[in-house]
């Protein structure tokens, strides 16, 4: 599961006057601003967009707005995890309070010391790791979660 | 009310909990100063009343924090608020003391997790801490508690980040050692490598940080120095900042650059000249030929720079040789210059004096950094053969340029730095003719931005001396078939010379006059070489063919063009034979020139254009490369920069040695660009040529 998923979005643009005659360079760089930000309406990030096709022949310009305005259809790859699937990361940070992790290299989620199992896992100072332990609280040789670690975590929620 | 109720739960837990042993987490901390710590939170708090009263003075960092984290959302607030104020009371204005700080520090490190949004008065307060002057073991500590918290919650990235860029700032660059001052930014880049390293999203929420923390131009050249140092060692680990950092850069020298050209218009005559004397060390006589432009340099005087006083170039070495050299020197020619500027008559002319010093002197400092960042860029890239990387470094830079620089009316000096990095590379410098030349014919750019491309063309071309005979022949020729293209098209329909709508045309007429008269020797030579001219001087080079045509056209280029250079164009051509040009520059006298215009015009045109007749208008003579006044940047470019030379001065001989020296492309170079070349005039067509 790399929670991505694919949308087809119609939206509606408005372009400066500049790009008169060069709609798709205005629409690209509108896009190209959305791109690794979370986006509310989309529910994701988008990590890449495709297919623009616009759907008029003519843009408008309304009233003594000098504005561009045109609908266009595009296709988003969005980075969109879901509540409660799980999800593989590289850790990154441990501390006693956290484990920081990188999912795709590029986004950022943390475990917080309070959503680790504490029955199977202790934090060792001196390791700065994660280790694992066996019913007797023992720690258990050649498994511990420390910097370079691959977990699967469920998802609880995000920040924005 | 409410309040009360709480608090009686409060001391309630609190009395449920056999009140922990005073453990302190850090072995060193004495238990003896926690009783004062106390004393002195809760005096601070007297005033303050109700929160005194609820949090019992025994309560251990950890406690609270305990406390604060699992309390209610409608409490927490206060709690935080109480903790803030043990980190850092209010009344007296100052931090609690190092070694309870360090506790609380390393206290916070383990409830990072717990930190959401509704903790952010404790995170501002973490932030507004002045750690960058505490010892090795808080500074490490506080770099602990940062990484985990931007880990635990990106959401603190973004101030996190505004802290640390900010307090390259807030340290005094002006009271501090060198030594003291790397010290400290060490801390604070090895703290933003850390983070950016944790957090691959960080770098593009810096791009705009460190815009806005970028000193303004009015303030100290240490600080915008050491704020562009720091700067260019944040992209070297941050490398996906390079082009914005550099983009902002460019942008601030040409800030500087006009401030000092405005500020120069802006001087009443005297002034001005004392100015250039002193600070530019221009000779002020020089200034008073009829053609004087705006510009300190025109044509006539280019090059003819007085010899440097001996105490203005110390003062101005010493206080930009080296990093370590330059704040403790600073004083010292500060003082300097104070005492040169005694010697003036007046205050004012005083003030004015050690103004423009400074500004030219912070431009110098920044120019000549930067342009040694290129210097070593491109060693680099050209040790490790990446050739892409490269070129997509000059890529950038000329975005800055046609963006920034080529715009700016009057930029005197920041385009030297394209000059030094043209010099070092023949990509590079073919990058630049062939943008500056697409610039000049292309139709559809406004034709400001036209003229100001064959300004840059033909003064880099006639400036570089390492732009080698081939491809000066090139640029020339492409120069001189546009024009004669021109001329084809348009001249039936002339009646006489018009500024306003053939512009682009006169300008890059004056283009191929100004180069001539820079480098008429090669010119000249080459053809004197080739097998089909036998006499050797008497004709121009066969890249040159149509010349005369234009010249003799209804245009009448030769009125119009900026007469110190068309002054010297013929006689130089006359000299040699090539051309007569005299007759050819002399307007007609008013009388006939008005009868024989209103003859032609009076029926189809109004008064309006015939005074654009009378009045005898020229072209502007700008030249962006014209010689650089500023100490430091010149000598970094000295070596392939061609400076205007007299005739009667310098044998030929002195002169082709020097450009040979220079180290030319080569023939590789000039075919290429001669490619390119041929391109762009392909894409004009004779009849839209404008």
């Amino acid at each position: 599961n790399m929670s991505l998923k694919t949308v087809n979005v119609r939206i509606y643009f408005h372009l400066p006057p500049c790009f008169i005659g060069d709609f798709h360079r205005g629409i690209n760089e509108q896009l190209n601003s959305y791109l690794m930000r979370y986006i509310p309406e989309l529910k994701g990030v988008p990590l890449s967009y495709s297919d623009v096709k616009i759907q008029e022949k003519v843009a408008n310009v309304l009233y003594d707005s000098p504005n561009l305005h045109l609908h266009a259809t595009v296709k988003f790859t969005l980075f969109a995890p879901r509540e409660g699937t799980e999800i593989v990361g590289i850790v990154n940070k441990v501390s006693s309070d956290h484990i920081g992790l990188l999912v795709h290299g590029v986004f950022n989620a943390s475990i917080a010391a309070d959503q680790i199992r504490k029955k199977e896992f202790h934090f060792n100072h001196g390791a700065k790791a994660w280790r694992r332990v066996d019913e007797d609280g023992e720690a258990i040789p050649g498994q511990a979660i420390g910097a370079g670690s691959v977990v699967k975590f469920t998802i609880v929620g995000y920040v924005e | 009310m409410g309040m009360l109720r709480v608090s009686h739960s409060i001391e309630d837990d609190e009395a449920q909990l056999a009140s922990p042993p005073l453990t302190p987490l850090i072995v060193k901390s004495n238990t003896i100063k926690r009783p004062i710590d106390e004393a002195e939170a809760v005096s601070a708090d007297a005033d303050e009343g109700t929160l005194s009263k609820r949090f019992k003075s025994e309560s251990s960092p950890e406690q609270l924090l305990a406390d604060a984290f699992s309390s209610a959302e409608s409490e927490s607030s206060l709690h935080f608020e109480h903790i803030v104020r043990l980190i850092r009371p209010r009344t007296t204005k100052k931090e609690a003391d190092p070694a309870s700080l360090l506790r609380w520090i390393s206290t916070l490190s383990r409830f990072v997790s717990k930190m959401q949004a509704s903790a952010s008065l404790l995170v501002d307060a973490i932030l507004a801490l002045d750690w960058c002057s505490k010892d090795a073991e808080f500074i490490a500590e506080y770099r602990h508690l940062l990484e985990n918290l931007v880990s635990a919650n990106a959401s603190f990235v973004q101030p996190v980040l505004k802290m640390l860029v900010s307090s390259f700032r807030s340290v005094q660059v002006k009271d501090e050692s060198p030594a003291l001052l790397s010290a400290k930014f060490d801390h604070i880049h090895s703290i933003l490598a850390g983070i950016l390293h944790l957090i691959p999203s960080a770098p593009s929420l810096l791009t705009h940080i460190v815009t806005d923390n970028f000193p303004h131009k009015s303030e100290s050249v240490e600080d915008n120095m050491w704020y562009l140092k720091n700067c260019m060692r944040i992209v070297s680990y941050a490398p996906v900042l390079q082009n914005s950092v550099w983009l902002l850069v460019i942008d601030k020298l040409v800030q500087i650059d006009v401030e000092i050209q405005t500020s120069l218009d802006n001087l009443d005559e005297d002034e001005y000249d004392t100015v250039l004397q002193h600070c530019f060390d221009f000779d002020g006589a020089e200034l008073d030929s009829p053609d004087l432009l705006a510009s300190p340099n025109t044509f006539a005087s280019a090059g003819k720079a007085k010899e440097v006083e001996d105490d203005m170039e110390l003062s101005m070495d010493a206080l930009y040789e080296s990093d370590n050299e330059s704040d403790s020197e600073s004083e010292t020619s500060e003082s300097a210059d104070e005492e040169d500027s005694d010697d003036e008559d007046g205050g004012a002319p005083a003030l004015i004096i050690t103004d423009f010093r400074e500004m030219a002197g912070k431009l110098d400092s920044m120019l000549q950094f930067m342009m040694q960042q290129v210097v070593s860029l491109h060693q680099a890239g050209n040790a490790a053969q990446e050739h892409e990387m490269l070129e997509s470094f000059f890529s950038m830079l000329l975005v800055g340029f046609e963006r920034t620089v080529l715009p700016t009316h009057k930029c005197r000096y920041t385009q030297f730095l394209y000059f030094k990095a043209c010099s070092l590379s023949p990509k590079w410098c073919e990058a630049f003719l062939v943008f500056l030349a697409h610039k000049s014919f292309d139709a559809s750019t406004p034709s400001i931005i036209r003229v100001s491309a064959i300004a840059y063309l033909s003064s880099f071309i006639s400036r570089a001396a390492f732009l080698d005979t081939g491809s000066l022949l090139q640029c020339l020729r492409l120069l001189t078939a546009w024009a004669l293209q021109y001329v084809e098209a348009n001249e039936t329909h002339k009646t006489f010379p018009d500024l306003k709508k053939d512009h682009v045309f006169y300008s890059v007429v004056q283009a191929i006059l100004y180069i001539f008269c820079f480098r008429w020797q090669e010119i000249v030579g080459a053809s004197a070489s080739s097998v089909s001219n036998q006499g050797g001087y008497g004709q121009l080079p066969v890249e040159m063919t149509g010349f005369q045509r234009i010249v003799m056209s209804k245009f009448s280029p030769l009125q119009i063009c900026a007469k110190s250079i068309v002054t010297e164009f013929a006689r130089i051509t006359h000299k040699l034979d090539i051309l007569y040009c005299y007759n050819l520059m002399n307007k007609k006298s008013d009388k006939e020139s008005s009868s024989e215009a209103s003859k032609d015009t009076q029926p189809q045109q109004n008064q309006q254009q015939q005074s654009y007749f009378l009045t005898s208008e020229t072209l502007e003579a700008y030249f962006p490369f014209d010689p650089c006044n500023l100490q430091m940047t010149r000598k970094f470019i000295q070596d392939s920069y061609a400076e205007w030379k007299d005739e009667e001065e310098e044998a030929e001989k002195e002169r082709e040695n020097k450009l040979l020296a220079a180290g030319s492309f080569g023939s590789d170079f000039s075919d290429a660009l001669s490619t390119s070349l041929n391109h762009i005039l392909s894409f004009s067509s004779p009849r839209g040529v404008y």
